[in-house]
């Protein structure tokens, strides 16, 4: 697992400990150590560069504040991420709504069954036979809604396991294993030959 | 309905094998994670920062009072000042219509003094004084 790996549990201890002693080098080290993943996860739901940064500023600053109640009871991954979704989600909710206000076209449609604008399901295909694969897989990302996106980064390339997942998103294993089931059967969809077994 | 126990299981299993060096692999699960991770990784690579957006929440987490705060005694300290300032303006009123105490009243002799009363009759206070010497009605200055 990508996340646990990164951080050996010692070193994770010590942050904690830092950090309950009042010092900012715990805050360092954990930023230090989460930060990129927790930017890509929050990518997955606001699908922008700069407001998934805001995001994940605004996610350890509520982490900094909150720390107190942070019993140990889950891992510090899973409360951090968890945050950090909170607030992506409630992000582009609080974005929903300024637009709808305003009359204008939501941020994130349902994009389940319909591909965004100017995006078909061939030129996935064609990306990925052509070998670009970034391409093709960022097209086919694309396609999926914010939730089905977030539990694609958090269990396959975080490596979070279905039940970290879970707790994360706050939602049931099940839910998280049936998102996952349609976003990799989605994929498979757009991406042709390539996964073909999923 | 898809057999969700049996994906969990593969999912198990591609978990189990960390960073394969192999590009071509026989689960296309597993080829599929492997793919997403490398386009995660370039995106990492070409985006961004984590010293300077450690720099960013530092200054913020290291100042002594956040702007919130200051707003927030700001906003306490204004009203306390409005509080004070009202019950400092009803003392001062209550002050001004309270009853007064008995007037000071100055004579020669000693012993006057004086009851203040309010008249239903005349819907007026009344301070009605005694100690002074009869003075009779055909007195002139």
């Amino acid at each position: 697992m990508d996340v646990q790996n990164k951080v050996t549990p010692f070193k994770e201890a010590e942050a904690l400990k830092l950090i309950r002693d009042g010092r900012a080098e715990g805050w360092e080290m954990l930023h230090q150590q989460y930060y990129h993943g927790l930017w890509s996860a929050v990518h997955q739901v606001v699908r922008d560069d700069a407001l998934a940064e805001d995001v994940v500023q605004e996610a350890f600053l509520k982490a900094y504040k909150k720390f107190k109640r942070f019993k140990g009871k889950s891992k510090f991954s899973t409360w951090m991420y968890r945050i950090a979704m909170n607030q992506a989600y409630d992000t582009i909710r609080k974005i929903q709504r300024r637009q709808k206000r305003l009359g204008l076209f939501p941020l994130q449609q349902n994009e389940e069954d319909t591909p965004i604008e100017g995006v078909d399901e061939r030129t996935g295909a064609d990306a990925a036979h052509h070998g670009d694969l970034r391409d093709a897989l960022n097209t086919a990302l694309k396609s999926l809604n914010p939730e089905q996106r977030a539990v694609v980064e958090l269990r396959l390339i975080q490596g979070f396991s279905t039940e970290e997942t879970a707790r994360i998103l706050r939602c049931k294993k099940g839910t998280v294993l049936s998102r996952l089931y349609y976003s990799c059967q989605k994929l498979k969809q757009l991406l042709g030959d390539r996964y073909a077994e999923l | 309905m898809p057999n969700y126990n049996e994906f969990e299981k593969k999912l198990v299993e591609t978990d189990r094998i960390p960073r394969p060096d192999a590009a071509q692999t026989e689960s296309a699960l597993l080829q599929l994670r492997m793919d997403l991770k490398q386009v995660s990784e370039m995106k990492k690579r070409s985006r961004f920062d984590q010293t300077t957006a450690w720099t960013r929440l530092q200054s913020e987490i290291s100042e002594p009072m956040s702007v919130s705060s200051w707003r927030a005694l700001s906003y306490f300290a204004t009203a306390v000042a409005a509080i004070v300032v009202t019950v400092a303006f009803f003392f001062s009123t209550g002050s001004q219509n309270s009853q007064p105490g008995l007037p000071t009243i100055s004579g020669a002799e000693p012993g006057i003094y004086a009851t203040p009363f309010y008249s239903e009759e005349a819907k007026a206070e009344v301070i009605w004084a005694e100690g002074y010497r009869y003075i009779p009605a055909n007195y002139t200055y």
